[in-house]
């Protein structure tokens, strides 16, 4: 879904600098997703459903009300419900909006080999471009939060796209659009910790969460999503939030210090090749003809 | 000085007209008809005695003493509209099926697990589907008794795509209304759904 009024910053599998890097400044933008204010009414699923205009796919009852174990390529955004109970035997039923995390250092983005696939603007919205899609999964296996989902038919991964066509005609997006309860902001990422920050503090000290705070992992850089959470010592809780997200080692040893190792093996073979040549010549022919090899 | 500073005798006054109310006009506390327990306030008359009731075959009560053990409460879900929108694909996305919501400790009391078929029978009816095993409802002690309390969404029932489905495997469908009992406020007129009588069975 690439968009003529959004930058590319980051290329995936892209050789040499950006075209057109740092020409353009934009506000990184963000989602503030407040778990505390969240009633779990869906409306958000819906509404990314819908505008996304993603067929309907069969859920079966599974003993909780999330719709369905985990996202799907077709169903970018799931609010996983989860009863937690405190150490003072009272409960909290806590429900969190699941999405891609727009990762400032997207782990997606430096796992994937084509040229393009998945790209980084300069407002920090990881896009994923399906017709370059080669489907190789990379970036399933990039992604500390389990978010880009392979169809077996068009043979592309998809995920969220915070919904570029929206927000790069100056809308928000549909998810946030469709909130109720103004649990879910939308805005420069800036505003968006303001907010956050804010409201961990009031979660503090007016009502009973002390540990209350804000989930933005430095991780990856930060994320283009961000949590106020009830107890944010336990991002667990909700849904198996990763309290220190990272991109996975085999990634960055691939993409960093192996990628380099390999290409020298490559360059140093040939230049090996050469010198040999140089130093030895072509290889002679053994002309005599070996005993009994000809009647 | 009172906040009554218009009526000469300074104390609030109350107008309530004969006729206006079927009971009252000041509040007190009734049991549901159906009741676990004895009103402890009024133990001569543990219920509303000016209730609406229907007077068909069909609308009997139950006690705890006849095996109805177990407090039922009926509510909707955010996801779906009553009758509606078990008709749309997308609601049907969101919830596919009817459940009946029992308490952990009640499901491991009668070895009940989450996804089994449990059968909800009230005297006037009875209703089967999968239980959700949840912590979120807890037993309750009432007049010193350990009580156990179920809900059940009650959006299924009639014609669906869940229900359309079920029927051509043949299975017998029930709306979970035939459960509650046609019980109503003399003045506002809503119906007693929110408390009533029934036995849970695993099936």
């Amino acid at each position: 879904m690439s968009q003529a009024t959004l930058r590319v910053q980051k290329i995936s599998g892209h050789a040499g600098t950006v075209p057109g890097e740092d020409t353009q400044r934009q506000y990184t933008v963000a989602k503030l997703v407040d778990t505390t204010t969240c009633i779990g009414c869906k409306a958000c699923e819906v509404a990314c459903v819908e505008w996304n205009d993603m067929p309907f796919s069969p859920t079966t009852f599974d003993n909780t009300y999330q719709t369905m174990p985990e996202t799907r390529w077709n169903y970018w955004n799931l609010i996983t419900f989860d009863e937690h109970e405190k150490e003072d035997g009272s409960l909290m039923w806590l429900m969190r909006k699941n999405q891609c995390m727009h990762c400032a250092e997207p782990g997606c983005l430096a796992a994937c080999p084509s040229d393009g696939a998945i790209v980084q603007y300069t407002n920090g919205i990881v896009d994923f471009q399906q017709d370059k899609c080669i489907g190789c999964g990379y970036c399933i296996s990039g992604c500390p939060f389990n978010i880009p989902k392979f169809n077996k038919e068009t043979k592309r991964v998809y995920k969220c796209t915070l919904c570029t066509d929206r927000v790069s005609e100056g809308l928000e997006p549909a998810c946030i659009k469709a909130c109720p309860t103004g649990c879910l902001h939308f805005g420069s990422k800036e505003d968006m910790l303001v907010l956050a920050n804010e409201r961990a503090k009031q979660l503090k000290d007016h009502y009973s969460f002390p540990n209350a705070g804000v989930y933005d992992p430095q991780g990856v850089g930060g994320t283009g999503v961000i949590y106020v959470l009830h107890d944010a010592t336990q991002p667990e809780l909700y849904g198996g939030l990763p309290s220190n997200p990272t991109i996975p080692l085999m990634v960055k040893l691939w993409k960093g210090p192996l990628k380099w190792l390999g290409n020298i093996a490559m360059v140093g073979g040939i230049l090996g090749l050469f010198v040999h040549y140089l130093r030895f010549g072509p290889k002679d022919r053994d002309e005599t003809p070996s005993e009994g090899a000809r009647p | 000085m009172g906040p009554f500073i218009m009526n000469p005798e300074g104390v609030g006054r109350i107008f309530a007209p004969l006729g206006a109310f079927a009971d009252g006009p000041f509040p007190t506390f009734y049991e549901p008809v159906e009741s676990p327990t004895d009103n402890l306030l009024h133990p001569k008359q543990t219920h509303n005695p000016v209730v609406k009731r229907y007077k068909t075959p069909f609308d009997k009560y139950g006690s705890v003493k006849d095996g109805f053990d177990v407090v039922c409460t009926t509510y909707r879900l955010t996801e779906h509209y009553h009758y509606w929108t078990k008709n749309n694909p997308m609601n049907v996305q969101l919830v596919p099926e009817p459940f009946v919501e029992i308490p952990e400790e009640m499901a491991r009391e009668r070895g009940i697990q989450g996804g089994d078929h449990v059968r909800v029978e009230s005297a006037r009816g009875e209703y089967t589907a999968k239980a959700m095993v949840t912590k979120r409802i807890k037993p309750m002690v009432i007049n010193g008794k350990k009580t156990y309390q179920i809900g059940i969404p009650i959006h299924w029932g009639y014609r669906g795509i869940w229900e359309d489905k079920q029927r051509e495997e043949g299975a017998h469908i029930t709306n979970v209304n035939v459960l509650s009992p046609t019980v109503i406020d003399p003045n506002a007129y809503t119906p007693e759904f929110k408390g009533f009588l029934v036995k849970v069975t695993k099936v």
